[in-house]
């Protein structure tokens, strides 16, 4: 044992302490920039994510108020045109109403025959505008009177955090 | 450029400062690329927003000429270039623009077709095109 610890032993070949610190130092140093990279990244995805979402809802609310429309029934039918509310009286003799409560962050919703659902999530901003056979903006003239109704435009803003999303649609009511 | 160590063999295994410098710009080439990737990912992250409403507001157009055709006020005759000036920027759409161009008409069995086509701009997008035929009928 005494003698064991009086030998001079070799040297044992591993890595010494500044190499170890200066190793850890580099590696650090390169992770720190590539989770920069990575961070930015998934931002970017979350941003993609969230704008796919909000598109899809834009469109598909654009397309449904579009087909809806196109059932109204006669020039008669339309009892409620202002710019967040539209309701109507189709060809099945429903009553539809398209409504928004003004409110950012609420929904746009459908009403059929008294029940309600969702057309998109959290609308920023909407507006309905109604134009006549002369292309001019009408102040609708509304049920039981015929109205000046030719083709709705509708403007929608959806919102979802700071993100927002625009969309357009443009209706020619071909029953009016 | 290697000492031998005083305690003999071989020329120390290690890298040499033109080695490791070389390696950090390999590196560094290497990571460039990679990294313009990201920026331009981010870059074209709203180039499918823009297109969709670029559609969008070429199809209200069109829309909108098929509400002008049918209508009595209106009707075919209206449909010429000077109803429908070029709009830059779309109301309430910066950064879009829209125009509306007529091809010249050919006549069929006392109908007249007419080409309609609308235009929608959008910086880093192609244009978008929406085309139709409207017939004096």
């Amino acid at each position: 044992m005494v003698h064991e610890l009086l030998t001079p032993r070799r040297r044992a070949a591993g890595f010494t302490l500044p190499e170890l610190l200066i190793v850890i130092v580099v590696a650090s140093i390169v992770a720190i920039a590539f989770s920069a990279m990575f961070i930015e990244a998934v931002k970017t995805y979350q941003f993609m994510d969230a704008e796919k979402g909000m598109l899809e809802d834009a469109r598909y609310a654009e397309e449904r108020v579009a087909r809806e429309l196109k059932r109204v029934r006669d020039n008669t039918s339309i009892s409620a045109a202002s710019a967040t509310t539209l309701t109507f009286v189709d060809r099945s003799s429903a009553t539809v109403s398209f409504s928004w409560s003004g409110v950012s962050g609420a929904d746009l919703l459908y009403t059929k025959s008294g029940s309600s659902q969702s057309l998109a999530r959290g609308v920023d901003s909407l507006a309905f505008q109604y134009w006549k056979q002369d292309g001019t903006a009408a102040t609708p003239v509304l049920s039981p009177s015929a109205t000046d109704i030719w083709r709705v435009t509708v403007y929608m803003r959806l919102i979802k955090g700071s993100q927002t999303v625009a969309s357009f649609g443009s209706v020619f009511v071909r029953s009016l | 450029m290697n000492t031998p160590r005083p305690g003999g063999g071989p020329a120390n295994a290690g890298f040499t400062l033109v080695e490791i410098v070389l390696i950090i710009v390999i590196a560094g080439i290497a990571i460039l690329p990679l990294s313009m990737l990201f920026a331009n990912s981010s870059i074209h992250s709203s180039d499918a927003r823009n297109a969709t409403l670029a559609a969008q507001l070429a199809q209200a157009k069109m829309e909108e000429l098929t509400a002008d055709k049918n209508s009595p006020a209106r009707g075919f005759s209206y449909l010429v270039t000077g109803n429908y000036p070029a709009e830059s920027p779309v109301t309430a759409f910066a950064g879009y623009s829209r125009s509306v161009s007529f091809s010249t008409d050919s006549t069929y069995d006392g109908v007249t077709f007419r080409t309609v086509n609308v235009t929608v701009t959008c910086a880093n997008i192609p244009a978008v095109t929406v085309t139709t035929w409207f017939t004096s009928y």
